[in-house]
Order: C-alpha cells, then sequence, then structure tokens
C-alpha cells in the first residue's frame, strides 16, 4: 500500500471513531515517519472535535429550569372556555359547513322549478260573453268585449287557460223608450262594425290646452258707385 | 419465601387513588423523572437551537407536555423516549421560524447592514478553538451538525438518536462520519 492510500484509510478510521488502529496500519507507521506524524496530527484533529462535541452537546443545565418547570406545574390552571379539544371544534364546524352547502344546493333547484306554477295560478278568469236581447255573435263582439276589459284580453292571450267559472252574464240596462232602437242597432252590428265600435270606444281625452283662434281676416272691400247715382 | 405482587396498570392506580392523593402521587413520580430527564430535554433543544435561554424555554415547554401525558408515559424509558423527541421537535420548530424571521429580515435589510463575515486572521487572532470549532459546527449542513451534537450528548445511545430523528441506524452512523470528516476538514 503506497503512503497516500495509508494516510485515507488512517482519516477513514479516524473519522469512524475508531480508538486503535489494526496492525499493518501500526507497522506502516513505524517505518513511514511521515504516515505516523499525519497520523498525530489527525488523531489531535478529531480528539479536539470530540471534545469540541462533548463542551457544545453537555452544556450544563440551567439551575432556573426545574424550580421553572415546577412552578409552572403549580399554577392553577384556568378553567377551559369550551370543553372540547380543538380537532373537535374543527371537525365540527367542517360538519356544519358542509351541512349548510348540501341544504343550499338541494334545495336550490327544486326551488327555481316552483317559480312557473305559482305565476300559472294567476289568472284571470275568460271573458264570458254578454248576454245581450239581441244576440252579439263574430268578431265584433270580441273586439267589444276586448275593449271593454283589456286586462283580460291580456291575460287570455298571454297565460295558460284555466277553466271558466260560472259567472253571472252581464246585463244592459236599457230605458223603456230606448229598447226598441237599442234592439235595432244590436241587430245591425254584424252589418256595420266600424258603426258600433265608434258607439262603444270611449271618448278621447280633452287635453284642456287652449285652442288658438285665427285672427279675423277681412279682405279689402272694394267700393263700388251705385249705378246711375253719379250722374 | 418471596411474595408475589402484581402492580396494578398506571390508569388503573390513578383511577382508584381518590383527588388530591392521586395528583400528589403522580406528581412524586413525575419529580423523579423530572431530575432524570430535565438535563437531557436542554441539551438535546439546545442541540438544536445553540441558545441557552431558547432551550431552556424548549425545555420547560416539553416537560410540562409530558407532565400532561404522564397517564401514558408512566414506564421510564417510554417517558425519557418521549420528552427527547418532543423537545426535538419543537426545538425543530422554534429553530425553523427563526430562521425564516431571520431570511425575512437579511431580505429586507440594506446590504451594507449584513455583518461582514470573520476573517482567517481574526478568527486566528481570536486563538479560541472552542468558538473557532462553533462555527465550523455552524456551518455544517443542518442534518449532519444535529447527528453529531445529539449522538455527542452523554448517556444518549445511537439507538435513541435515530429514534428521535426517525431515520435508520445506519444512516445514523453514516451522517457521523462524513459530517466529523467535514468538520476535520474545516477545522484543519
Amino acid at each position: 500500500m503506497s503512503c497516500q492510500q495509508i494516510q485515507r484509510e488512517i482519516l477513514d478510521r479516524l473519522a469512524a471513531g475508531e480508538v486503535s488502529l489494526p496492525g499493518r496500519l501500526t507497522a506502516h507507521q513505524e517505518a513511514c515517519a511521515e504516515c505516523a506524524s499525519y497520523y498525530r496530527a489527525q488523531a489531535q484533529v478529531f480528539q479536539s472535535i470530540d471534545d469540541g462535541l462533548s463542551a457544545v452537546a453537555n452544556a450544563p443545565m440551567p439551575p432556573s429550569l426545574l424550580p421553572g418547570v415546577r412552578a409552572r406545574l403549580d399554577e392553577p390552571q384556568a378553567p377551559r372556555v369550551f370543553p372540547f379539544h380543538r380537532w373537535t371544534l374543527a371537525a365540527f364546524a367542517a360538519i356544519a359547513l358542509a351541512a349548510v352547502a348540501f341544504t343550499f344546493l338541494w334545495h336550490r333547484p327544486t326551488r327555481l322549478s316552483n317559480t312557473v306554477p305559482e305565476v300559472a295560478h294567476v289568472t284571470a278568469p275568460r271573458t264570458v260573453e254578454p248576454k245581450l236581447d239581441a244576440p252579439v255573435i263574430g268578431e265584433t263582439a270580441k273586439q267589444v268585449e276586448a275593449m271593454r276589459h283589456p286586462r283580460e284580453r291580456f291575460s287570455e292571450s298571454k297565460l295558460p287557460v284555466v277553466e271558466p267559472q260560472e259567472e253571472p252574464a252581464p246585463e244592459v240596462i236599457v230605458l223603456a223608450e230606448e229598447r226598441e232602437a237599442f234592439a235595432r242597432f244590436i241587430a245591425q252590428v254584424p252589418r256595420n262594425p266600424e258603426t258600433a265600435l265608434a258607439l262603444t270606444r270611449p271618448l278621447p281625452k280633452v287635453d284642456g290646452s287652449a285652442v288658438e283662434i285665427a285672427l279675423l281676416m277681412i279682405k279689402p272691400v272694394e267700393v263700388k258707385p251705385l249705378e246711375g247715382s253719379e250722374e | 419465601m418471596q411474595e408475589l405482587v402484581l402492580n396494578p396498570p398506571a390508569r388503573l392506580l390513578s383511577a382508584d387513588q381518590s383527588g388530591e392523593e392521586g395528583v400528589a402521587s403522580t406528581r412524586r413520580e413525575f419529580e423523579l423523572r423530572l431530575a432524570e430527564c430535565g438535563p437531557l430535554a436542554f441539551r438535546v433543544a439546545r442541540s438544536v437551537l445553540r441558545n441557552d435561554a431558547d432551550a431552556e424555554d424548549i425545555a420547560q415547554e416539553a416537560l410540562l407536555k409530558a407532565y400532561q401525558k404522564f397517564a401514558d408515559l408512566r414506564d421510564p424509558s417510554r417517558f425519557r423516549a418521549w420528552v427527547v423527541r418532543i423537545a426535538f421537535r419543537l426545538a425543530l420548530d422554534r429553530w425553523r421560524s427563526a430562521r425564516r424571521r431571520e431570511r425575512r429580515e437579511t431580505e429586507w435589510a440594506a446590504p451594507e447592514l449584513k455583518p461582514a463575515p470573520p476573517s482567517a486572521e481574526q478568527i486566528a487572532v481570536s486563538n479560541q478553538f472552542q468558538e473557532r470549532f462553533e462555527r465550523a459546527l455552524e456551518e455544517l449542513p443542518d442534518k449532519s451538525r444535529f447527528v453529531l451534537v445529539l449522538a455527542a450528548i452523554q448517556g444518549y445511545t445511537l439507538e435513541e438518536v435515530a429514534a428521535t430523528l426517525e431515520i435508520p441506524m445506519g444512516t445514523v452512523k453514516s451522517r457521523l462520519f462524513f459530517a466529523r470528516k467535514q468538520l476535520a476538514e474545516k477545522l484543519r
């Protein structure tokens, strides 16, 4: 073995904490002054390492340590505000949160689906044709009714139809002397629907603004002498 | 003729003993463990923190926690291992948080405010081996340093070091070997 190999082995054995070297290494040191010197130097380094480590690791315990522990043991312990461990509290909180989230998700679609039927209940009853002395038939009658009850017309066309309820037919009060004329008018409605519409349409609102009246204009008058008066 | 005495389990004993008597008995038993394990807890904490005041604080905390768990830890070997491990864990937590804080402060500090590293001349002038040794120890990787210092604690076996660090025995030995070589290299 070369001196380099011997020195490497010496270093490894000292680093491993071996106290004594094997015989062949000792024999080599007796013959080689350089390796013997190397061993002494390295052994001194590792001895100082052991001493230093021992000083660091076995520092004297501070005298206040154990009295401090005893004093803290003798301290009256404050009663716990909440008798559960913090992990138990965390578990409860997580369960509660999950329950709230589950309830919210479970009920949300149901609530949305309920909205349409709720609206569907708000339907107006279908209009009933007026019971008149003379029959009113055809589109005219519908138009007349629609103009009288615009809300009902809207509800009939837009919202789902609900079974009509039995309502008393509207009656028209007509004076005795006008009854005959009214009957004739009703009888003529199918033939002259425009007239009927014009009569049943409510009066246009008068907005009350002032009516502008143009100034009276008088054309220049040409005055002519009477015939035979200038003679 | 020898009389056979069966010791009741710790839990049953403490349950049978009523009130103050049970507490006093537990306290007496704990005092015996305290005298044995107090210095060890301090040294283990100091091996990580390298600071007497912090190590004392951590050792106290570990011993108080041990007292709270004393019903489960009446077996002396279990108690000792548990105290050492909890002291090591607490010390490691504090050391890590201190290191994080130190890093933040270093990042925010101006470069000129950083302390200059000591020169070779300064080290030579100081001529104090222990100071030089501790500086070399600080420069080692944390894993190597912990193994070195824990293994150097008197009465603390390599098996216990392995149990505290939660590493195999072979890993403890190899870390010790390379750490000693590194340290020798720095001190040469």
